[in-house]
């Protein structure tokens, strides 16, 4: 009994010091108040019948994302995510950047949404999307063609529901002109805007109707014009999943069409998608879509690096066993750019997420 | 016409903008569960207007975080929510979206009634990874389905109903005590109910059950499902089949969201009886309210229970 109580009692001392160390009282070292943090890491092996380049042949890390988010104080929130990428004149080294890094306020009366800092552009469905979320392996042509894969820029976004019989977001934004298709010598901002209204068809389904307007100054090296660039866009998106049984049957069919209006061009430019994704079994996806991007060369030849008209079909199965994972099949036909012969490609992606990922929108 | 473009969309934002001002007194409560919502307008009575996000027929863990559901909680003066991360997949999306510095987290408009419990059940020990499937990492989240932390439920809504509309305090407490009072009143009629129940064990399809269980006394002796939230394996399936035909008498549980197709072989394999429960209020039709959802669990559980009995020698089924 009394050998009990000295073991007792040793014991105690000796955890007292771990305790007060958790605690971060007297090293001021706590994890208490950490991000949650989460890594994405997507890869792809593909395959092509027209290009013999290592850039679509083989395998590779197509992204990893490191994600942190936490409570900054009662009126702030942050977001940082970094994202790891290949470089695309060497697939050995990797490029990181800061893909998003902001601050959302939280204590705003009447509603109002403020975000400052660097983040995706909320124009059309697809743009504002992470790599890790593309329902495809690669962006839509008619998407990436006229605004990039990767629209994020750094100043503030002000967002405000309106008082509508139904869900309507306005969002408006100002921001740096920094990515590719902005003259990035050029220190004019640009300037955007996003309404997307939703209805409830029934319990189960939903109709997304959203339009989008951004504008700023043009890169000649990007669409071959200097001056303003201005682009509009218009997404219709149909969802619908079962709610009587967990990982039921669902539906998603979406369709967006981007109206690129380069100031000093001529011509009407146009780039579109349709697709659809279908969860026929509890953990498989089956997908479709087609789309094109058109730069209406009557204009001027060179526009955009030379896409003239192209487009673009895809089929894909996604086996998901988890929402932390999923592999992807996908066999792709492009028209290539500027009526060259077509590109067959046979992708085989997959992913993972571990940590504390938060759960991305509707 | 720019400038009539311009005044419809200013009347529109002003419009919002005072909405708030000219809404009326009751207290806007938003609960992210049917039982919850069913529990806050019995609390809430004439001085709460009570809207549910998660219907009862959806298996809460999945509800999609639709952008209209924003605005329910867009002018909510209070949420109620269960906790211990059940409504995880969606609901801080939506409290995101809806912009409503009441119910943010640590506002005195946000209620995680699972405070509520003081004993959680399956605390995982040890090393907790998603190799355990999804799993709840600060316990079971179900505990709504034993109608005595339901009553638990009511008094801290109460509380909380009392703290943001003080004049209506006393009538808050009232309706939680009148509550409580026939939630006591019922026990004995489900305790007697169940009496030829709990010597069969049973076989749950989801970890949903262990509050009900435990409450009734009832014996779970495996899981269908192995790992939360993952569609279990044919082996897994089998040794579960296996088990359930050693047994003299044997009946599974489900509820109407799982999957029925796995859950119907099993029991079509083990010839046992398959009692598909409400894990919700609204869930099954007859499941109206939250004391008739306990009826409804109490007969198909004891019918079950009946049915599940296996032929003997000497003894018919």
């Amino acid at each position: 009994m009394r050998t009990c109580f000295i073991v007792l009692i040793c014991t105690a001392g000796l955890l007292a010091p771990v305790a007060a160390t958790a605690s971060g009282t007297l090293t001021g070292a706590s994890n208490a108040m950490n991000p949650a943090l989460s890594v994405n890491g997507l890869f792809v092996a593909e395959t092509s019948n027209d290009r013999d380049d290592a850039e679509v042949n083989g395998a590779r890390l197509q992204e990893a994302e490191l994600h942190m988010t936490a409570v900054v104080d009662p009126f702030w929130t942050a977001n940082a995510i970094f994202s790891v990428a290949p470089r695309e004149d060497d697939a050995s080294s990797f490029d990181i950047i800061m893909e998003e890094g902001n601050v959302e306020a939280t204590s705003l009366p009447w509603g109002i949404g403020l975000k400052l800092g660097k983040f995706f552009l909320p124009f059309g469905k697809h743009a504002p999307l992470h790599t890790h979320q593309y329902a495809f392996v690669e962006s839509p042509l008619g998407v990436a063609s006229f605004v990039g894969a990767g629209l994020t820029e750094t100043g503030a976004e002000l967002a405000y529901a309106l008082p509508l019989p139904w869900y309507s977001d306005l969002i408006l934004y100002a921001m740096n002109a920094d990515t590719e298709i902005w003259d990035q010598d050029d220190r004019d901002p640009m300037f955007g805007a996003r309404l997307s209204n939703l209805w409830d068809v029934s319990d189960d389904a939903t109709l997304e109707l959203g339009g989008s307007y951004m504008r700023g100054p043009g890169s000649a090296a990007w669409h071959g014009f200097a001056g303003d660039f201005r682009v509009s866009g218009v997404d219709l998106t149909y969802k619908w999943i079962s709610s009587s049984s967990s990982h039921g049957p669902a539906l998603n069919l979406t369709a967006e069409a981007l109206f690129p209006d380069p100031e000093a061009y001529d011509g009407s430019p146009l780039g579109w998608y349709v697709m659809g994704q279908y969860r026929f079994h509890h953990n498989w996806w089956l997908g479709l879509t087609h789309g094109r991007a058109d730069t209406d060369e009557t204009g001027a030849p060179t526009a955009w690096n030379g896409i003239g008209e192209t487009w673009e079909s895809k089929l894909n199965f996604t086996f998901a066993p988890s929402e932390f994972s999923g592999l992807r099949v996908e066999v792709s036909q492009y028209d290539d750019r500027l009526g060259d012969a077509d590109d067959l490609r046979f992708s085989v992606q997959w992913n993972f997420t571990i940590g504390s990922h938060p759960a991305h929108s509707y | 016409m720019t400038r009539h473009a311009l005044k419809f969309i200013l009347l529109v934002l002003a419009t919002g903008l005072l909405a708030p001002a000219a809404a009326n007194a009751e207290l806007k409560v938003v609960a992210t569960l049917s039982d919850l919502g069913w529990i806050a307008e019995r609390v809430g009575g004439d001085d709460a207007e009570v809207t549910t996000l998660c219907p009862g027929h959806q298996d809460p863990h999945y509800l999609p975080a639709k952008p209209s559901l924003t605005r329910k909680l867009k002018k909510a003066d209070l949420l109620v929510y269960n906790g211990l991360e059940l409504e995880v997949g969606w609901l801080p999306q939506l409290i995101k979206c809806a912009r409503n510095r009441n119910v943010k987290a640590g506002a005195c408009g946000e209620l995680d009634c699972s405070h509520a419990v003081r004993h959680v059940l399956d605390v995982p020990t040890g090393q907790v990874d998603r190799s355990q499937g999804d799993i709840h990492p600060h316990g079971n989240p179900h505990y709504l389905l034993d109608p005595r932390l339901g009553v638990a439920v009511a008094r801290l809504m109460a509380d909380r109903m009392a703290e943001l509309d003080p004049d209506a305090a006393e009538r808050y407490h009232r309706r939680a005590d009148d509550f409580a009072a026939e939630i006591k009143a019922r026990l004995p009629v489900w305790a007697e109910k169940m009496r030829a129940a709990t010597s069969c064990p049973l076989i749950v399809y989801h970890q949903h059950w262990e509050y009900l269980l435990t409450w009734l006394g009832l014996d779970n002796i495996a899981s269908i499902e192995h790992r939360p939230g993952i569609n279990p394996s044919p082996q897994h399936v089998e040794e579960v089949i296996e088990l359930g035909r050693r047994q003299a008498c044997i009946y599974i549980l489900a509820a109407s969201w799982d999957n029925r197709k796995i859950a119907d072989r099993a029991a079509e394999r083990m010839d046992a009886p398959l009692a598909i429960l409400p894990g919700a209020v609204g869930a099954v039709e007859e499941a109206t309210g939250y004391i008739e959802m306990f009826d409804v669990i109490c007969e198909r559980l004891s019918e079950a229970s009946i049915d599940g009995v296996r032929p003997q020698e000497g003894l018919t089924r």
